[in-house]
């Protein structure tokens, strides 16, 4: 309490009440004095939070109790005109009315021009006066006044004051936080009625007793809104199981329609929601993998338990972090958890929606489930019973839940509108109760206007929304954490703060720009890489794509010690990440960080090395260890860690394999090439057994490790060992091709080139190298044909070298026999085109292709590692009289597609990206087909 | 001898089609009706999963969208031939399919046109259908009313990720014209008594 500052300023107020206003500062000050008020010392301060810095400059200068006097009677007469311009009939403010103030008023800001700037302004005078009271212990005597209704709210202790931008006191605060609240014991008896009141089928869920919940009066709203919200749950799982009742519905409009206007009414136009429905639906199921499915029909309460799990690992993240913290601060515990109850009731009320959003389903989602989870989740679990059924003859038992659960539909409609309604009233009611005078609460508390339009908001938006939409966002006070809202189905989500942030990651929705990103250039990427491209992928990991050559080597060798996986997904160095989100916070944490001292040995935590060397794991003080013996121990191949490093712990070679001539990488790894199946397999040392090797060595296997530069070099299926000129011709053709664009399909082109050659080399066409093979060749060799991929499979045709005119001889298709000449070349492959007039050799050694025109005897040299469409254009539209590529590309099309002469066709041009649509007949939807560049992927 | 093989060869895929002898035929009942279908090899085909009664998906794939067919029916009969009175107007449906892209931050990239075929099982289909892109991915859905035993309506969704639709369009278009619908024992019972 401050009775001494109301005293003065009741004094003041009432003595110009009665003298009338204040004709200049200091007159009305004088005034004052002379008229009985007196200044005491002691006064106490109401709120003190106000510094001397923050006041403004001319505030800084009072410094004698005549300014400051001056300055409360100023400020308490405007705060006079304010309650007389600004406020309502009803006591509200009207921020858009205009304000004016009196000349004579000192300290006056004639900027200001409405009560929203008023009252900004008066705020903080009403603070810097309550200051200077006790800073000058004025006391002005209460004398005899009829209006001091203004100042009675300054009459706060310093619990009670209510901090800018909330909407309780501190004392409040504190006193809900203490409130012991546990949410699910406020939901118990709710859930406990609905379930009785679905009979027999889902009884006993609930009624366990021992729960740990106090006996404690539950405000009936929350139990209606805990009922609604299970029902809510029940009925989003329903539909998402069944599925039926939306399209049903459509089926039984669109008949009464029918019957009221007759069939010229639009069709489509009354299935809109069917669609919608069976698309959400699509897309859910589309995301769900092999595994979830068959999980889904080996044990479908499971599925469902996991589902809801998935639903309340979300919700906990939603509700306990930031926004719900925020919002229930002022509220007590059957508030709370009627907010959370609205917020849920929403969620759960779109499971199909909720997966569709969350993307990747319950998988994603890994959150603990809360203590009521368990218990929910297998109530619906017990509904599941009947769900096998659904869609099926329809039990009396089916058609019962079924209608049970039908209800909420009505519910989620115009009842859920309300009761967003009711609970916006209630949370202001009770914000209410922290208040005092109506005048000083919506001075002192600029955002208190604001709140209520907030919450006004939340209302208005729930009722003009769709059924079962809710604006889920601070309205108050957290402007600098809210930047923007991101929307999903009927729910509008918090985006952008950090702990919502937390939510999304939770529950398994990518994101491109938030802190996970941030939280990644933090550890040393580069944010323009970071931030384009980051995703949380399926199995909840983080994803980001980089460039290898934007990560620092630290970075990446952390990323490595921590077991992320790194995917290389192109030649030009770009990089996939996949970071757990839990290694994620480790890797945060800095617990694969490492420091090094001036020689670069890694210190560890508490100083230590980890040396690992063969078989032998030892610890020791860093500072031990010279610079010669670090040497030496290097050269001898040994491994320096730290022990936190996750395999701190494990000898490099345990099993032995030095012994085998094997050299295990630094991560204990090594790496074996599977000749057989063209594989290259990453495997721990310390799981491999030296008898293991050994067969893989006698098998001819290449056994290496990361620290080898040319590791995951591929190898042959031929079974040609390497270092054969073969297959490392294979090996740098691959990568050719992979560099040329060949993508995935260089491995299969490589493979056949490489069987080819096997297949000349058995037949002893060939000596064991191509070199060889060129000269077997010039001796009349006959070279089998190679299917490569692409468009020419089927064309390639049987040729003859005829070694003494240098020229190789072969039938088209159309039976002609042909012969071309060969400029040196050795090993070839000949296919044919346009029914033998076009011929095509490719030569396998050099890389290049000849286009013969054989109609002019016209030949073309192109470059082999062009794809195929580039090459058929190239050929098509240069070499083939009167036809340019593009007409020649759309005669192979057509003649791919198998389409007669009367076919329509356009070529048309969508961004850029020539495309050939092909109207194929009344009985084919139309056909787009790319051709140009990006043709055949 | 080489003849014969090459005849006995062509013979063979003449009769048996690859994706036929690669399908398991699937037998279900939703609605009122009874309905085969051959589910391609490696796709599953489970019952009531996420609202469908019947649905068909295609093999996991690399991007984690699979390819969907789902039937559904729609409680309702178009015993009026709407279709056959000239409704064809899609402006409703695109205007609907805007609408929901709307909400998923999607964009629409091309309509296809109104379409009403017959296949072998099916007496009428009527299909309507549009490429689009969303956050996640561009894709291609279908939806496709078909009419079963007294002009039921059962509507079929399909939805296949577009850097799939080089493969699996063709899938979708062989096995959705795989689909019978057939009478129910009950159903051929009470016309026999009528």
């Amino acid at each position: 309490m401050n009775p001494l500052f109301t005293r003065v300023l009741a004094g003041i107020l009432c003595f110009e009440l009665l003298i009338g206003p204040v004709a200049q500062p200091a007159l009305a000050v004088t005034d004052l004095i002379t008229t009985g008020a007196t200044v005491a010392t002691g006064g106490r301060m109401a709120n003190r939070e106000l510094s001397r810095e923050k006041r403004t400059a001319e505030e800084k200068q009072i410094d004698t109790a005549v300014e400051a006097e001056r300055y409360v009677s100023s400020t308490m007469a405007q705060n006079k005109m304010f309650s007389e311009q600004c406020l309502t009939g009803s006591g509200e403010i009207d921020p858009k009315r205009a304000f004016m103030l009196s000349d004579d008023v000192a300290y006056a800001d004639m900027n200001v021009k409405n009560c929203a700037q008023e009252r900004e302004k008066l705020f903080h005078m009403n603070r810097v006066a309550d200051e200077l009271v006790a800073e000058y212990d004025i006391d002005l005597e209460t004398a005899q006044c009829d209006n001091c209704s203004v100042p009675q709210a300054l009459q706060k202790t310093e619990q009670e004051f209510i901090p800018p931008g909330e909407s309780c006191s501190l004392e409040a605060q504190a006193r809900f936080k203490k409130e012991p609240c546990n949410t699910y014991c406020l939901w118990k008896p709710a859930i406990s009625a609905v379930t009785a009141g679905m009979g027999a089928l889902l009884v006993s869920a609930f009624t366990g007793g021992n729960d740990g919940c106090p006996k404690q009066n539950l405000a009936k709203s929350t139990a209606s809104c805990a009922m609604n919200m299970i029902k809510g749950l029940i009925k989003g799982i329903w539909e998402a199981i069944t599925g039926l009742a939306k399209l049903v519905w459509e089926g039984l409009k669109w008949c009464a329609n029918k019957v009221k206007q007759g069939v010229k009414w639009l069709f489509w136009d009354a299935w809109v929601k069917t669609e919608n429905k069976t698309s959400s639906n699509a897309h859910a199921v589309s995301q769900a993998n092999k595994k979830e499915v068959e999980s889904f029909e080996k044990d479908k309460r499971g599925w469902l338990k996991r589902k809801f799990d998935a639903i309340l690992g979300f919700l906990k993240e939603l509700v306990y972090v930031g926004l719900f913290e925020r919002e229930s601060k002022c509220m007590n515990c059957a508030q709370k958890g009627q907010l959370m109850c609205e917020i849920g009731g929403r969620v759960a009320s779109d499971l199909v929606g909720f997966t569709f959003t969350m993307g990747a389903g319950y998988a994603a989602v890994k959150t603990a489930v809360t203590k009521f989870g368990p218990k929910v989740a297998d109530l619906i679990a017990k509904t599941a019973k009947v769900l096998p059924k659904a869609g099926g003859s329809g039990s009396k038992v089916l058609k019962t839940v079924g209608n049970t659960v039908k209800k909420p539909v009505k519910w989620a409609g115009k009842t859920a509108v309300k009761s967003t309604k009711a609970i916006s009233r209630t949370v202001v009611k009770g914000w209410k109760n922290f208040k005092s005078t109506k005048a000083y609460q919506l001075i002192m508390k600029p955002d208190y206007s604001r709140a209520l339009d907030g919450v006004k908001t939340l209302a208005v938006k729930g009722a003009n929304s769709v059924p079962g939409k809710v604006i889920i966002a601070p309205f108050r006070g957290a402007k600098n954490l809210v930047k923007s809202y991101i929307e999903f189905d009927n729910v509008v989500f918090q985006k952008g703060a950090m702990a919502s942030a937390n939510s999304f990651r939770t529950a398994g929705i990518g994101m491109s720009k938030t802190e996970i990103a941030r939280m990644y250039v933090d550890l040393g990427g580069k944010s323009k890489v970071a931030e384009g491209a980051t995703r949380v992928d399926k199995n909840g990991n983080q994803v980001f794509r980089v460039s290898a050559s934007e990560i620092p080597s630290e970075q990446l060798a952390q990323f490595k010690r921590a077991g992320v996986r790194i995917d290389e997904i192109s030649s030009e160095g770009e990089l996939i990440l996949r970071v757990p989100t839990k290694t994620f916070e480790e890797l945060k944490a800095g617990k694969y960080a490492t420091r090094t001292n001036a020689l670069g040995i890694p210190i560890g935590s508490d100083g230590t090395v980890v040396i690992k060397q063969g078989s032998t794991v030892v610890e020791r003080k860093v500072e031990t260890i010279s610079a010669e013996e670090f040497g030496k121990l290097r050269e001898d191949g040994a491994v320096f860690t730290t022990k936190e490093h996750p395999r701190a712990t494990v000898p490099l070679d345990p099993n032995g394999l030095s012994a085998k001539g094997i050299k295990v990488g630094n991560e204990g790894e090594i790496v074996v090439k599977n000749t057989e199946t063209g594989t290259i397999e990453v495997l721990d040392a310390s799981q491999v057994s030296a008898d293991e090797v050994s067969r893989w060595q006698k098998k001819g296997y290449p056994i290496t490790n990361l620290k080898d530069p040319e590791w995951n070099r591929p190898v042959s299926k031929a079974g040609i060992p390497e270092g054969d000129e073969l297959n490392h011709t294979a090996s740098a053709r691959m990568q050719d091709l992979r560099q040329s664009g060949k993508g995935e399909e260089a491995t299969k082109i490589a493979l056949q080139e490489v069987e080819s050659l096997r297949v000349l080399k058995e037949t002893g066409e060939i000596s064991g190298s191509s070199v060889a093979a060129k000269s077997q060749l010039s001796k009349g060799g006959r070279v089998k044909p190679v299917h490569l991929d692409g468009i020419h499979e089927s064309r390639a045709v049987e040729t003859t070298i005829i070694p003494e005119k240098n020229s190789i001889q072969f039938e088209t298709r159309a039976g002609e026999v042909r012969e071309l000449p060969l400029r040196k070349n050795s090993n070839v492959v000949v296919e044919t085109y346009q029914d033998g007039r076009m011929a095509v050799v490719r030569d396998l050694e050099k890389g290049t292709v000849e286009l013969h025109d054989l109609s002019r005897k016209k030949t073309k040299v192109a470059d082999f590692s062009k794809n195929d469409q580039a090459l058929l254009d190239e050929a098509m539209g240069k070499t083939v009289k009167g036809k340019n590529a593009q007409e020649a590309a759309l005669d192979e099309v057509k003649t791919r597609l198998d389409l007669n002469q009367q076919t329509q066709y356009r070529v048309v041009d969508q961004n850029g990206t020539r495309q050939l649509e092909i109207d194929a007949g009344p009985e084919c939807r139309p056909q787009q087909i790319l051709i140009g560049s990006d043709a055949g992927r | 001898m080489f003849l014969l093989k090459t005849l006995l060869f062509a013979y063979v895929f003449a009769i048996f089609p690859i994706t036929e002898a690669d399908a398991a035929i699937k037998e279900f009942k939703i609605g009122e009706d009874r309905f085969t279908i051959d589910v391609p090899k490696d796709w599953q085909s489970p019952l009531d999963f996420y609202g469908f009664p019947v649905s068909l998906i295609g093999p996991d794939t690399a991007e984690g969208r699979r390819t969907v067919i789902g039937i559904t029916p729609a409680g309702a009969s178009d015993d009026e031939k709407v279709f056959d009175q000239g409704d064809k107007d899609i402006k409703a449906y695109i205007a609907g399919r805007e609408a929901w892209l709307e909400q998923f931050d999607g964009k629409s990239i091309s309509y296809d046109s109104y379409q009403k075929t017959k296949w072998e099982g099916i007496e009428e289909a009527h299909t309507l259908g549009y490429h689009y892109s969303l956050p996640t991915g561009k894709f291609y859905e279908r939806s496709i009313f078909i009419l079963c035993n007294g002009r039921r309506l059962y509507h079929v969704k399909s939805l296949v990720p577009t850097d799939q639709e080089k493969t699996d369009n063709k899938i979708v278009d062989e096995t959705l014209k795989t689909l019978k619908c057939t009478k129910t024992v009950a159903q051929k019972s009470r016309e026999k008594k009528q």
